[in-house]
């Protein structure tokens, strides 16, 4: 079954400050790059919604669009982090794996957030970027049938 | 005529619930029978069916009708306030297909999806620049009053009415109508018969489903356009009542002879929709004309509105009681109660097998049940109806009949949607999801009972289609916006009806837009997806209007992907239906977006962009576009229209960079002499105070001369993968000339001869880059010139042409006069040019100035300065860095023109004064010396200046030289050009050649006399050997001159000092009384002297600031210049010199005979210490003897005193000379003692504070009385040292005074000025001490 998985990023202002694909099952087929922000743009109506419903930051599982589930994250600053993942996860650990790897990417968001030479608009950059792909392919490259992880 | 709201959920289940009346018209019989049809003006004026006349009269309000229903419980009643009848015809009494159904709803959307035309391009192309609020507004406006989904979906459940499952839908009576003819009462009798039969044969019987025992009522139609006369119908109504129908009325029809529409009902909003095609065929029906039933008057319809009342008291209401209480004590009896309940359990089996549905007739249980609750329903008694509901399920379920279960379900969920106001919502919410996920499952159950035949799956389709978007907007009717998408999005994957998907997703998207607040987002990607199925359903117009609405969402920042997608989309849907222009927009915006697309998708859309601005181009006659409005403008490439950068054609290129603070430095240099005072802009007034209020100027200017090029410098961005090529690059420009017209470029037409000339430039942009660029631009005349944009085009065909604007990013500081914000521009971005007469103009370039130097090094540059234009340049005036550069003809020297202080004014420079001190620190410019030589006067074109210059950097690092050279135009100057500069700027990396230090010591042969040690060590990265060349002293004031005599063992030698080496050399220098000696000593081989005495102008000139004012403050009129010592390398291609500045015995003793006795110590002492003690083993401390020297310098006899600090020793007994000390049998027994002590008594120190690593001890003051002149006196004293390590000697003074009877103690305190007062006491430090330090080593 093909997988993919994609990371969108959008600051408190409502800005997409970081969206990638961070990686694909090789019978993935190529998903349109607007495909996937209308779903990640979708699920941010969602997340938003039900950041008034929880007090956590992980918000789980928030939207679905056929075969792609998308988590929420909200940092305590307003920032939302959209996790869409495509594919069967490998086991039954994934809540927990995946509120680890946005722990993971709030963290290096936290920092990127404190370099003083970024505008608040501004991409994350390319250290974000490698810390995210880093807990990526720690934490949940292993529960899916990833061939390539874009490194 | 605007089209009706579509009624809410709950309106539409009340009407669909109400009691069903079948109207049997004679006439449609007769129809029907003979074909007999309406006449040609008939059929489009009368009314073409009873049915629309009762309908339009339905509603019977004002009601008071107590019925009773319950045979179980007598006392329940039910009032019933309105009743609105569903009045349907024989032929609307039937079922639909698939078919019909979709033939239908497409026809009820077909304007609104299809029709193309109707679209406007205006209103499409708006959505590019709507804002988000306006785009909500606009959203929910049409949520709630657009047509197509309801009369899509409408035709939908038409088609699924009077079914076999939902009693409601069975005619619960029926209206019979007789013609009025000429014909006998008993005639009439009979064809009421006759129409009961046709009622009782209608299919809904036919199959079995519904209850046949109905009510009816009579009608007597009487045309008054049917030739009868109404005298004749009157009578003939007696006779028929008489006859056997004695409720039989008389209806009158068709009785406005003028035809005037005097009823005022718009007959087809009433009209009945007949969905069988069949069924339609039978009945005639078309579209209904605007003129029908334009005979009916008021009389007509209140007369039929009467009728119908009369009907619903008389008739159907007794009719609806008498059932429900018969059936509802058939129920009581058969199915409640606890011995039912009991035989239910025991003797009915519940899982008996599934009875056909043949065998489920109205007389089955079920059913009877079903229509007791479908007519409680529809008097409005919703508790009983959901009781029956409740009740029937079980059985259904026990027999596996899943679609009546399902309809069950449905109307318990109507139920709950008619009594939500009673209940909270979250209740209401989640009963009414269980209901229709209920229905859903046994409508999927159903599905798999019914095998695998297209007629059956479709039929489940269309009934699950019903469910989900009744299910739906319930939930909207509660408010459940967020969850009203579901049901939607499910049934839109079940048919490949792209046209049935499309609607749902639509209304799946406005379910989004109507929540609080608004799911924006959501409602676009559904926009999007609905979008696409209209695409595929081939209905342009609904997909352009899907995706214009979701472009308004993805305005924000990002969504790059998504942007290009739907302006992509967007144009290719207006290019279908024929708009160019909106075609053309779109494609630009998504070009503008392209960025993350491969280089193939790029050129497709770069290629749509080109054609359709070709075709927009020639679609469009020249005269209707609008050139400044960009219609064609390309988005590609980005420019960056904040920042701009403007060269002159008198400005030199530096590499400065903005550490180097480049323009405030340039500034100071330019007003700190090189420009004449009277020349610069701030002379006009003394102060700010004086000047006046300045002149706010709204657009700040830069001057230029005519004929000169500006040039901008422009940055560009090309996102995309491929090379960019852009031809007719120029510059956008407005130039109002002295005298004329103001003339452009912008109208994209270059008139040959114009005042302004604007390069045009071609360049490729390499992918994804971005690259500044220069371009530039020319003014012939004077006049005011503004530099608008920037224009180019795109592509080989030049059609795209692409168009800036700048706006110029500056802080907004300045207020204007009318209190406004303006931008306080800088000078490099300011785009408004003052374009004076010609100027000359005159080019400067240094020459020969190396990249990289050596520290000390010397060498020989030129600055070049010549005239590039005709007219000629006048006083010509060079700034130089002394400290690095000084010309090579020592004739030429600096102005001495005052120099210009900082923070002084005007009229300080005027009067000559310098505000803010005199120092050299505080000068404008410092290290600048301005040069004017008398034959600069005058350079004419053709004529250059080459002056030599001496370059000689004496730091390591980076040097920088700014060199500014100011000229003058001939009088009279412009008024905004009276001068100009050129500024040129070098940087030169010095590194390191040697370090050289020195030190002094006085000699013993003369007391000016000083050796000098000079220590020499090449730098740990040279590599070259330097040759030490000659040794100088630095001049003085006095005339006392110097010989140098080298110690050394060999002086005939050359001094070499190689790589990694440290050479150390001894030079005397002994006063002389040759006034004119050289204090110079040239090793062999010396460097031509006049590149020596270049070097030494060099160091005379930087008097090392700091530490002359440092000695001149602390010893008076002693200066000094230390050393210079030059050098070349060793293959004599380098000289130069390094510098010594502070020697400091050089200096301090450079002359003490001719210090004034006053001045000098009356007392010289030294120690002699053993320069290493040993501390005792086993013991705390040691002890060791010394002895003070003091010697007698005066003229007089001293008292010497000795006297150790009292932090410093043991405490002392002053009276007998020695220290008082306690017996102590305990401590310091043991220890020998050597110091001398006329005591035997072992003593000991009183202990000291910690820290102290020594102490003076034993006798700690001494007086040495009476001591001649030129006397040595000798204090021998006792340290104990508690320490290891290195000590200095002190912690006492020496005091002395002269031996009178009046004794009066003189101190000299550290300050050597004041101590050297004779009033004031002489108290001297063991700093004074000319050997001082006194260093010992304890180990």
């Amino acid at each position: 079954m093909s997988a993919s998985a994609a990371l969108t990023v959008v600051n408190a202002n409502g800005r997409s400050v970081y969206e990638r694909e961070l990686g694909s099952s090789a019978d993935s087929v190529d998903t349109d790059a607007h495909v996937r922000e209308l779903i990640g743009r979708a699920a941010l109506d969602f997340a938003d919604a039900r950041s008034w419903e929880s007090s956590a930051t992980y918000l789980r599982l928030v939207d679905r669009f056929n075969d792609a589930d998308a988590h929420g994250y909200r940092t305590s600053g307003g920032g939302r982090f959209v996790l869409t993942l495509r594919g069967r996860l490998r086991g039954n650990a994934g809540d927990e794996t995946i509120r680890q790897f946005f722990t993971d990417a709030h963290e290096a968001y936290a920092i990127a957030k404190m370099n003083p030479m970024r505008d608040e608009d501004e991409d994350l950059g390319e250290a974000f970027d490698r810390a995210v792909r880093e807990s990526f392919r720690r934490r949940l490259a292993p529960l899916f049938p990833f061939a390539r992880t874009d490194e | 005529m605007s089209s009706p709201r579509p009624l809410d959920a709950a309106s539409r289940v009340r009407a669909s619930h109400a009691p069903v009346v079948c109207v049997l018209d004679e006439r449609e019989v007769d129809r029907r029978t003979d074909g007999s049809g309406f006449s040609e003006d008939a059929s489009t004026s009368e009314l073409k069916s009873l049915v629309s006349l009762f309908r339009a009269v339905s509603s019977v309000k004002g009601l008071n009708e107590t019925l009773r229903c319950d045979g179980e419980r007598a006392s329940k009643v039910t009032i019933v306030r309105e009743l609105r009848a569903r009045f349907v015809s024989e032929d609307g009494a039937t079922s639909g297909t698939r078919a019909d159904a979709e033939a239908s709803g497409t026809a009820a959307c077909e304007k609104e999806c299809f029709n193309a035309q109707a679209m406007n391009e205006r209103a499409v192309m708006d959505a590019r620049e709507e804002s988000l609020d306006d785009c909500v507004r606009r959203a929910r406006e049409e949520a709630t009053t657009s047509g197509r989904f309801n009369g899509y979906f409408d035709a939908n459940a038409r088609a699924l009415t009077f079914n076999e499952c939902e009693a409601f839908d069975h005619p619960v009576g029926a209206i019979l109508c007789a013609r009025v003819r000429e014909r006998t009462a008993e005639d009439v009798v009979r064809v009421f018969e006759d129409l009961k039969g046709r009622f009782r044969r209608l299919p809904v019987f036919g199959t079995g489903a519904g209850d046949p025992e109905a009510c009816f009522g009579m009608a007597l139609v009487w045309d008054a356009r049917g030739g009868t006369s109404r005298e004749r119908a009157e009578e003939l109504l007696k006779n028929v009542q008489r006859a056997g129908a004695p409720d039989c009325e008389l209806l009158i029809v068709n009785s406005d002879e003028s035809g005037s529409f005097a009823s005022g009902v718009l007959w087809s909003e009433h009209a009945e929709t007949i969905i069988a095609r069949a069924a339609i065929e039978h009945s005639g029906a078309s579209a209904s004309s605007a003129a029908e039933g334009k005979y009916m008057s008021s009389d007509d319809v209140e007369r039929a509105r009467a009728y119908v009342r009369s009907f619903v008291t008389r008739t159907l209401i007794p009719h609806i009681e008498r059932k429900l209480f018969a059936l509802s004590t058939q129920i009581y009896n058969t199915r409640k109660g606890f011995k039912n309940q009991f035989k239910s359990f025991w003797g009915r089996s519940t899982t008996t097998a599934s009875r056909p549905e043949a065998e489920r007739g109205y007389r089955s249980p079920e059913s009877q049940i079903r229509l007791a609750g479908d007519l409680a329903f529809g008097i409005g008694d919703y508790e009983t109806a959901l009781a029956h509901y409740k009740l029937v399920q079980s059985d259904y379920k026990s027999q596996n009949a899943w679609k009546p279960l399902a309809s069950s379900y449905e109307a318990m969920a109507h139920v709950y949607l008619m009594t939500r106001h009673t209940r909270n919502t979250v209740d209401v919410k989640k009963d009414i999801d269980h209901a229709y996920d209920s229905a859903m499952l046994a409508l999927s159950k159903y599905e798999l009972s019914g095998g695998h035949s297209d007629i059956h799956r479709v039929h489940v389709e269309m009934l699950k289609t019903r469910s989900a978007i009744e299910h739906a907007e319930a939930l909207q009717l509660i408010g459940a916006y967020r969850d009203a998408h579901a049901p939607l999005v499910v049934i839109s994957a079940f048919d490949d009806s792209e046209l049935r998907a499309a609607l749902l997703l639509e209304r799946a998207a406005f379910a989004f837009v109507r929540c609080e607040p608004p799911m924006l987002r959501k409602f676009a990607s559904y926009m999007v997806l609905a979008g696409v199925r209209y695409v595929r359903a081939g209905a342009i117009a609904a997909a352009t209007r899907c995706y214009a609405y979701a472009l308004p969402a993805t305005s924000d920042h990002g969504w790059n992907a998504a942007k290009e997608h739907l302006n992509t989309t967007l144009g290719q849907l207006c290019a279908r239906v024929g708009y160019t222009r909106a075609s053309l927009e779109f494609f630009r915006d998504a070009v503008k977006h392209a960025s993350h697309l491969t280089d193939d998708e790029q050129r497709v859309r770069l290629s749509s962009l080109e054609e359709y601005a070709g075709k927009y181009e020639k679609e469009t006659p020249a005269e209707k576009r609008d050139a400044m409005a960009d219609e064609l403008a390309c988005p590609l490439p980005g420019m960056n229209i904040k920042n701009v950068h403007v060269t002159f054609a008198d400005d030199r290129e530096s590499s400065e960079s903005s550490a180097d603070n480049g323009e405030e430095a340039w500034e100071a240099i330019e007003r700190g002499g090189v420009v004449p005072q009277n020349l610069l802009s701030g002379a006009t007034g003394a102060n700010w105070l004086n000047n006046g209020g300045r002149k706010i100027e709204i657009d700040q200017t830069a001057v230029c001369a005519s004929g000169e090029d500006v040039k901008v410098d422009v940055e560009f961005t090309n996102p995309l993968r491929l090379p960019l090529d852009m031809k007719n690059l120029r510059l956008l420009w407005e130039f109002t000339p002295s005298l004329g017209e103001i003339m452009t470029n912008e109208g994209g037409s270059e008139s040959i001869g114009s005042l302004v000339e604007a390069k045009v430039e071609e360049v490729t942009l390499a992918p994804e880059s971005t690259r500044e660029i220069r371009l530039s631009i020319t003014p012939h005349s004077s006049g005011i010139l503004r530099v608008r944009g920037v224009a180019w085009t795109v592509g080989t065909t030049g059609f795209l042409r692409g168009r800036r604007h700048f706006d110029v990013a500056a802080p907004r500081t300045r207020r204007g006069p009318d209190g406004e914000w303006l931008r306080d521009v800088p000078k490099h971005k300011r785009l408004i040019f003052n374009v004076c007469e010609t100027m000359p103009r005159c080019e400067a370039t240094l020459e020969g100035v190396p990249a990289q130097a050596l520290d000390g090094e010397l060498r020989r540059i030129d600055l070049i300065i010549s005239n590039v234009t005709q007219p000629m340049a006048k006083w010509i005036r060079v700034r130089l860095p002394k400290s690095v550069l000084r010309p090579v003809d020592v004739s030429h020297v600096p102005l001495g023109e005052p120099a210009i202080h900082r923070n002084a004014s005007h009229d300080d420079f005027v009067r000559g004064a310098t505000g803010g001190g005199n120092s050299e620190d505080n000068l404008l410019d410092g290290d600048g010396a301005v040069y004017a030589l008398s034959e600069w006067e005058n350079l004419g074109s053709g004529s250059p200046i080459r002056w030599p210059l001496w370059f000689h950097p004496r730091a390591v690092g980076r040097a920088t030289v700014r060199i500014c050279v100011c000229y003058q135009p001939e009088p009279p100057a412009p008024k905004l050009l009276t001068h100009r500069t050129i500024r040129i700027f070098e940087r030169v990396d010095v590194a390191p050649s040697f370090s050289a230090r020195a030190s002094s010591m006085p000699s013993p042969s003369h007391p000016l006399a000083r050796v000098v040690r000079l220590s020499l060590k090449s730098a740990s990265t040279q590599t070259k050997v330097f040759d030490i060349e000659s040794v100088r002293l630095g001049s003085r004031k006095d005339g006392v001159k110097y010989n140098l005599v080298p110690l050394v063992k060999d002086a005939s030698a050359s001094r070499v000092i190689r790589p990694g080496e440290t050479i150390e050399t001894l030079l005397k220098c002994s006063p002389t009384s040759d006034t004119n000696a050289s204090e110079l000593f040239d090793f062999p081989n010396a460097i031509l002297a006049e590149r020596a005495t270049s070097l030494f102008a060099f160091h005379d000139s930087d008097r090392g600031q700091a530490t002359m004012k440092h000695f001149a403050k602390g010893r008076g009129d002693v200066i000094t210049n230390g050393l210079m010592v030059t050098w070349s390398t060793g293959d004599g291609a380098l000289v130069g010199a390094q510098h010594i500045r502070d020697v400091v015995e050089l200096s301090r003793c450079a002359d003490t005979a001719r210090t004034p006795f006053s001045q000098r110590s009356e007392v010289f002492w030294t120690i002699d210490y053993p320069s290493i003690i040993k501390m005792r083993q086993n013991s705390s401390f040691t002890q060791s003897n010394v002895v003070l020297k003091a010697r007698n310098e005066s003229d007089e006899m001293l008292d010497i005193e000795f006297v150790a600090d009292a932090t410093r020793s043991a405490p002392a007994n002053v009276e007998n000379g020695g220290w008082s000390l306690d017996k102590d049998e305990n401590a310091w027994q043991n220890r020998e003692t050597s110091f001398p002590s006329d005591d035997q008594v072992r003593r000991r120190p009183i202990p000291l504070p910690p820290g102290k690593p020594f102490i003076w001890v034993g006798p700690v003051r001494r007086v040495a009385r009476n001591v001649a002149p030129g006397q040595v006196f000798e204090f021998p004293l006792t340290i104990a040292c508690f320490a290891k390590g290195d000590h200095i000697l002190d912690g006492y003074t020496l005091s002395w005074s002269t031996s009178s009877k009046n004794l009066t103690v003189n101190t000299m305190t550290a300050s050597p000025r004041a101590g050297r007062e004779h009033s004031a006491p002489r108290v001297a430090d063991p700093a004074d001490a000319p050997g001082a330090p006194h260093v010992f080593t304890v180990v």
